[in-house]
């Protein structure tokens, strides 16, 4: 089977994104089976600025660690990935920098100067040599560069001819196309989440940039003319989901998205929002902390502190999408279920999922439209009195959105009474906060169970259990140690809050062994589980240095 | 999609270059992480010749700096130094001065990190008038996060989060550290190299609260967005557009997109500083006791 991993890599402002991007978007004009990956240095100029594109012929899950063609813009990242370059594999680099084995030296930024006069189109050069190396559809190419350029396409048409030319003739073989135009679609995990939230109806966002959650926060800018979004760059996150708790009090769902240390400044309002039973979506892009950590990186260090973050008592959903696609429906839901139980809902992704390209088959909408919980402005006005936090059975009391009858829609962060009423009165605190947990109860039902992968029994197999976006590195590792005769599965959790536990316990008796398998140190969901279960993992395989977990990585660790 | 990249390559780097205020850089850093173009470098020198014609000894400054490109300037000096959360480099500081007073404390830090989400502790330090020198280097936006809209973005500056143009009416910084109650303020460009080494030597001899904006060309983000032209051009701008006027009122000193605006030094104060009236209050309660 054609499996290939193209890897550029340059110095933050040589344009690895851009190319990267463009050669992404060929591959799938081209319909070719795709997974590409990003990884950079928190910094404007220079470090490292990676793009890891990997074609295939059967589902990309991730990319690879091994490169078959290694794009090198400059001597460091040359030097730093050489390494990887699997037998047999190539290089395409810079014609001044040093290297052994199989290289292709392309004289770029020569080239883009003597005869473009445009030295900044090296990048293009190198892109024109490297579609021809691995025999990329120079015609879709092409019409990517001619879209995302404009009018400025012509001299980038041309860097890439003179990079093409000077290439000669394709050293590698493209896989086979897998769909049409059409039949997929390529996204990152960040517009997924946008999309997601705009399919499921949100029209505000108020956020504070931060790294990686700031996608969110410009694919809603960049959308907000087309769909009629609101989205208010706050002074700071405290502000940010104070403002989104107004917007969704007046009646309008809210998203807020944020990183690990800007979600620490909201937890006051997340707190707020428990007590005043107003819905509001936060999606946090993991990054390795503590405090600024490492501002552009990975890891999955935030699965506890979404679950306990908050002073005091009050019911959450919490959701941590395994793909791009995924995102985009576990993001509506999370809406549709905020807005159900009258809670604050959060989205755990991490920069891998947010900045990875891959494909899905074509998202839909209809599937996640919105259903209105609001109480409608004329059974509103019909109603004798109005109670916004009525004591009901199911804990979920009737919500209304402010002005629209004369009834007043009173919400209080003290202690309240039904009416909205600031009150120290212990009984009503007794009922009310028990009328809070009650929603969890038929919250748990709308949580869907881990999955298993491969199905079948459990019985002699050990399990390598996840969460979130490693989904795709672990899966890929279960295949791999079956294929080499192993007994492996996976059990995964996208819903990670309220905890499943029925599921587990079966699990965890019929398996031979559990092992946790984490983008952090501390085995997070491991330790919910034996919070939530009792039950305890048999061993722990946890990635904390800031990149992705990858197959072969767990791999390597299983056979320890 | 695809964004024009700036269309000069970094210059060449200058092998053994040596920097003459070599002592106060921690060398091993070099070189640092600032484009070409960007105003950073010029502001940090400025800082150093100041330390260096005062002949303050390294080892009685502290440099606290926050997050974002600004913020990288703590981790090049070779003096203390603490890189802080962002938004929280003036609370570190009040409590590094508060307990060590002796020590000097300067921040340095962006409009963003300063304004947005240090805002609130900027105006309570002015107002608490200890001796804390503050130097915002002002871009007009959040350079190393990729360009997003700030504090101090001009109406209708385009920014990554305001594809539209800003429509938030951006701070005026000097404005608001004299109505916070800073007793001295000062604006220079990041062009100003030697108004800025004697603004900063000033602010470093005296006491209390005192604010330095400096205004910095960032071509990779603002400048590229808003077709403002290399860093460079940028400083061209600025050099025809800044108007020297010492003690402008402040409530002028507004900068808008294509006008003329002001730079000077707008307030030069005595007022009693915390630290003057804790001590005195010491000293009281201390000689009624015996
Ligand atoms: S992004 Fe802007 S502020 Fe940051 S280093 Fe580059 S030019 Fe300077």
């Amino acid at each position: 089977m054609m499996d290939i991993v193209i890897r550029l890599a340059g110095a933050a402002g040589q344009g690895v994104q851009t190319v990267g991007e463009v050669l992404a978007r060929a591959a799938f004009r081209s319909g070719l089976s795709l997974y590409a990956e990003q990884s950079y240095h928190s910094r404007i100029r220079g470090g490292e600025n990676a793009f890891a594109l990997r074609l295939t012929e059967g589902t990309a899950w991730g990319t690879r660690e091994d490169t078959d063609l290694l794009v090198a813009l400059n001597q460091e990242m040359l030097d730093n990935y050489l390494p990887t370059v699997a037998d047999g594999g190539l290089v395409v680099c810079e014609a001044e920098l040093e290297a052994a084995g199989k290289v292709i030296r392309i004289p770029a930024g020569q080239m883009a100067k003597d005869e473009l006069n445009l030295p900044i189109a090296a990048n293009m050069v190198m892109l024109g040599a490297a579609a021809r190396v691995v025999g990329i559809d120079e015609q879709v190419l092409s019409e990517v560069v001619r879209e995302a350029f404009g009018d400025k396409a012509e001299l980038n048409l041309k860097a890439l001819a003179l990079g093409g030319e000077h290439a000669g003739k394709p050293l590698l073989q493209v896989p086979l196309s897998t769909y049409s135009r059409g039949e997929r679609m390529l996204l990152t995990g960040g517009e997924a989440v946008g999309a997601g939230a705009i399919a499921a109806g949100c029209r505000y966002l108020s956020s504070y940039p931060m790294t990686p959650g700031t996608a969110v926060l410009t694919y809603m800018a960049n959308q907000a003319g087309r769909w009629g979004l609101v989205v208010e760059q706050a002074e700071d996150e405290i502000a940010a989901i104070n403002m989104a708790l107004g917007a969704a009090y007046a009646g309008v769902r809210s998203l807020v998205t944020t990183s690990g240390g800007g979600f620490a400044l909201m937890v006051e309002g997340l707190s707020l929002a428990g007590m005043i039973e107003t819905p509001v979506v936060i999606h946090i892009g993991q990054r390795p902390a503590p405090a600024t950590g490492l501002p552009t990186r990975t890891g999955q260090e935030e699965l506890l502190f979404a679950v306990h973050a908050g002073h005091g008592e009050f019911p959450r959903y919490v959701v941590a999408p395994r793909t791009a696609e995924e995102a985009f429906y576990l993001t509506a839901k999370a809406f549709d279920l905020a807005e159900k139980y009258q809670i604050p809902a959060l989205i755990l992704t991490d920069q891998y999922l947010v900045d990875s390209y891959s494909l899905c088959e074509p998202l839909d909408a209809g599937r996640v439209a919105p259903r209105s919980y609001l109480l409608p402005a004329g059974e509103l006005a019909a109603m004798e009195s109005y109670d916004r936090f009525a004591l009901t059975a199911s804990g979920i009391s009737p919500r209304a959105a402010p002005g629209v009858s004369e009834k007043l829609v009173l919400v209080d962060s003290d202690e309240h009474d039904s009416y909205g009423r600031i009150t120290e009165d212990l009984q009503i605190r007794r009922e009310m906060t028990e009328k809070r947990l009650r929603k969890e109860l038929a919250l748990r039902e709308d949580v869907a169970p881990p999955t298993l992968y491969p199905d079948g029994s459990l019985e002699g197999r050990t399990v390598l259990l996840g969460w979130g976006s490693t989904y795709g590195a672990i899966r890929e590792a279960v295949d791999m140690l079956n294929a080499d005769g192993g007994s492996y599965a996976l059990v995964h959790f996208s819903e990670v809050w309220p905890l499943r536990t029925q599921e587990l316990e079966g699990f965890f008796a019929e398996a031979a062994c559990v092992v946790a398998v984490e983008g952090n140190a501390t085995g997070q969901l491991a330790r919910l589980v034996a919070q939530q279960t009792g039950l305890r993992v048999q061993g722990r395989i946890g990635r904390y240095d800031g990149r992705p977990l990858t197959a072969e990585g767990i791999v390597r660790e299983v056979g320890r | 999609m695809p964004v024009k990249e700036k269309k000069q390559a970094p210059p060449p780097e200058i092998a053994q270059g040596r920097h003459p205020m070599e002592k106060y850089l921690r060398t091993d850093r070099i070189p640092h992480i600032w484009c070409a173009g960007c105003g950073l470098g010029t502001t940090v020198s400025s800082f150093l010749y100041a330390m260096d014609n005062l002949g303050l000894d390294p080892d009685s400054v502290a440099v606290i700096s926050g997050i974002g490109c600004t913020g990288r300037v703590a981790g090049y000096v070779r003096m203390d130094s603490y890189h802080t959360t962002h938004g929280r480099p003036i609370p570190f500081a009040t409590g590094l001065k508060l307990a060590k007073p002796d020590m000097k404390a300067v921040v340095f830090s962006g409009d963003g990190d300063l304004f947005a989400i240090g805002g609130n502790h900027f105006i309570h330090a002015a107002r608490r008038n200890l001796d804390i020198n503050v130097i915002c280097v002002n871009n007009l936006n959040y350079g190393m996060t990729g360009g997003q809209a700030g504090p101090t973005t001009p109406l209708g500056g385009r920014c990554t989060t305001s594809p539209y143009g800003n429509f938030e009416h951006p701070f005026n910084l000097v404005y608001l550290a004299a109505s916070a109650g800073a007793p001295y303020v000062a604006r220079w460009t990041s062009l100003d190299v030697r108004r800025l080494q004697r603004a900063i030597e000033e602010m470093l001899v005296r006491k209390g609260f005192a604010f330095l904006e400096i205004i910095a060309p960032c071509p990779t983000n603002y400048g590229r967005r808003n077709k403002l032209g290399e860093g460079l051009d940028e400083l061209r701008y600025y050099a025809e557009h800044a108007v020297i006027e010492h003690g402008a009122d402040p409530a002028d000193t507004e900068i808008l997109p294509g006008k003329d605006f002001l730079v000077g030094k707008f307030v030069d104060e005595e007022e009693p500083t915390y630290w003057e009236m804790y001590q005195d209050k010491v000293a009281e309660l201390e000689g009624g006791r015996r």
